[in-house]
């Protein structure tokens, strides 16, 4: 068994290696730094901006608040005179259901300068890390080509397809680390800018007719959950066309577009039947979290397996253009 | 596969879009040999290295490197080999000691002591923790060799490495190559336009044209000089009839012969010369390298 298990160690040991060799060159990259840094000032900036805006809840007489929010709200929907989207009224219908269990079980709303709207709105920030996270993706694989280090990668007495896969366990860390580093880093910048004691309160949110109580930390956590494999989406697609393309620029905003349009246009062709089958469509992880469902039987766990089966592929292709490409460079 | 061979070609053909780059390259290195490859643009001689290297896919034919071949068990047939191209090929924002350590890792796991070793041996210990992108070509080049020395290469391919050298660098790397052909039993094949460089190392050259490899010749046994005899009395009776140990002779001064013939005939060129009465002043000789690569593949168009 013993000597399986060491057999099975060597027979991996280079793709190990390369595997540190990738994060170490991340480490080292000055873009790695750089993205670090923007990730920290966008934290910041976004702090200072929500502190900047009027507050919205009257937290003295919260339960005042939230009466009136349900007043506000029936009268709304029960007005004719009011054309509204479906998805507005579902919107609606959401916030009314939440603000009665605030109300029954006596849970103040949260206020805007707080640390809990703070770590429930950053999906605003993801569109920056996604950008940034691409820029660091495709490098993996461009600059190689850049510095013609790939000619003599391949010369290492490695297979071409471990070559790749240790290029796609370091894309994958990378992608994991920086979703990680965003959550830590937003719950220290939060705790510096707002009061980190509402860090224990609970936050009640609505999706798939369910209402879920969670503590903050952990709605905050499981938004970042979702957001990993957004990434992972937006990264493979990223990592394939660096490879068959072998530029930097046109897989970076490929993997940029495919995030920032896509949302628009999900809204836009969601009544097309196959839309929600799309990889754009199942990134939009903001509405299991606004409780907004744009297509029937869609959940959660439907996108990440959409997700997983779309970066299944481009991977896929991924290794077969590497596995057959003559290298000229 | 022969016994002493590391690296056995056979019946290699490439085609690349369609267009046959290489066609039919058969040729071996034996251990501890020196080949040179030669050729103009285009002929093939990169395109075989990169076929070696596995940049490139083959269409026909069997590469072996020490009875491993290429097709079968591409880890280890790449084991003992080295290859360093002509482009600069190493992380620039790293320094010299973390790309060795990079590479040598995937392996076999280097101490820190190994590494400096090998830079030293390669003259490079004083640049070492500096970055790569400060390098000059010739110490990237001398990086290649370390790399090949801690890797424990047994064959050395060099794709165009006195590309961007100075002369100094030129014979730095020169000297290099043959200390570690005597001192660690490497061979190397080495492809450049520098005739006279590459000859001054090779055992053997092989000459590449359009795809094909025209000559393959060992230069001790078959390679002639070009000696140039300066004759006080010289007449226009002078020619092969006059000295039939030489290859050649034409008149190329007033008193100054150019005669071709192996190195060691020349004592008795000369012997024949002072016979028949003729008062040789001086003598000067040159590997007619440039002659013979000339005469087999011509002006260097390419078809």
């Amino acid at each position: 068994m013993d000597k399986l298990s060491n057999s099975s160690l060597k027979k991996h040991r280079s793709v190990r290696i390369l595997y540190l060799n990738e994060l170490k060159k991340c480490v080292n990259a000055k873009t790695t730094f750089a993205v670090f840094l923007i990730i920290i000032v966008g934290l910041v900036f976004f702090a200072l901006q929500l502190n900047s805006q009027p507050e919205q809840v009257d937290y003295d007489n919260a339960q005042i608040f939230l009466q009136y929010e349900i007043d506000s709200i029936n009268d709304t929907l029960n007005d004719p005179s009011i054309g509204m989207s479906n998805e507005m009224r579902e919107s609606y219908l959401n916030t009314l259901k939440i603000d009665k269990y605030l109300l029954e079980h006596g849970i103040a709303p949260y206020k805007t300068h707080s640390i809990t709207n703070y770590l429930l709105s950053l999906n605003n920030l993801f569109a920056l890390v996604v950008m940034l996270s691409v820029i660091v993706v495709s490098k993996i694989i461009t600059d190689e080509y850049k510095y013609s280090t790939l000619n003599i990668l391949i010369t290492v007495p490695c297979k071409r397809y471990k070559i790749l896969l240790s290029k796609i366990l370091a894309m994958i860390t990378i992608c994991i680390s920086i979703i990680l580093s965003l959550y830590l880093m937003s719950i220290i910048v939060g705790a510096l800018f707002f009061d980190a004691g509402e860090l224990s309160s609970v936050v009640v949110t609505y999706s798939n007719n369910v209402l879920h109580v969670r503590s903050v930390i952990i709605e905050s956590l499981l938004n970042n959950f979702y957001n990993v494999f957004t990434l992972i989406g937006c990264a493979s697609l990223t990592l394939m066309l660096s490879i068959v393309l072998k530029s930097g620029i046109i897989s970076t905003c490929a993997g940029i577009c495919v995030y920032l349009l896509g949302s628009q246009l999900t809204i836009a062709l969601k009544e097309l039947p196959w839309i929600k089958y799309t990889l754009f469509a199942n990134m939009q992880f903001q509405m299991y979290v606004s409780g907004v469902d744009l297509f029937d039987g869609v959940t959660p766990t439907f996108s990440i397996v959409v997700l997983m089966l779309y970066s299944l592929l481009f991977l896929m292709i991924s290794f077969i253009v590497f596995e057959k490409r003559n290298v000229y460079e | 596969m022969n016994m002493g061979n590391c690296l056995s070609v056979n019946d290699l053909s490439v085609q690349i879009k369609k267009k046959q780059i290489l066609s039919n390259i058969t040729f071996n290195v034996c251990e501890g040999e020196i080949v040179g490859l030669l050729g103009p643009n285009g002929s093939g001689k990169t395109t075989t290295i990169k076929t070696m290297a596995g940049l490139i896919k083959k269409c026909t034919g069997h590469i072996e490197s020490f009875g491993v071949s290429i097709d079968y068990d591409f880890e280890n047939y790449i084991r003992h080999i080295g290859f360093a191209f002509d482009k600069a090929n190493y992380y620039p924002t790293e320094s010299g000691y973390d790309n060795l350590r990079f590479f040598s890792n995937v392996y076999r796991k280097c101490s820190k002591e190994e590494i400096l070793q090998c830079a030293s041996e390669v003259g490079l210990n004083k640049r070492i923790f500096d970055k790569v992108s400060t390098y000059s070509f010739g110490m990237r080049q001398r990086l290649n060799f370390a790399k090949s020395i801690l890797t424990s290469a047994k064959l050395i391919v060099l794709d165009e490495p006195f590309n961007g050298i100075d002369p100094a660098g030129i014979v730095e790397m020169r000297e290099l190559i043959l200390r570690l052909k005597k001192n660690n039993g490497i061979s190397f094949v080495i492809s450049s336009h520098l005739l006279n460089e590459v000859e001054s190392v090779s055992d053997r050259l092989l000459f590449y044209k359009n795809g094909n490899i025209l000559r393959d010749i060992t230069v001790n046994n078959y390679l002639s000089y070009n000696h140039y005899i300066g004759i006080a009395n010289l007449d226009d009776l002078i020619n092969t009839d006059t000295l039939p140990n030489c290859e050649s002779l034409t008149k190329v001064g007033e008193n100054t012969v150019k005669v071709t013939c192996a190195e060691n005939k020349i004592g008795e060129v000369l012997s024949l010369l002072h016979k028949k009465g003729y008062i040789v002043t001086s003598v000067s000789s040159k590997k007619a390298i440039e002659d013979l690569y000339l005469g087999t593949v011509g002006g260097g168009q390419i078809e």
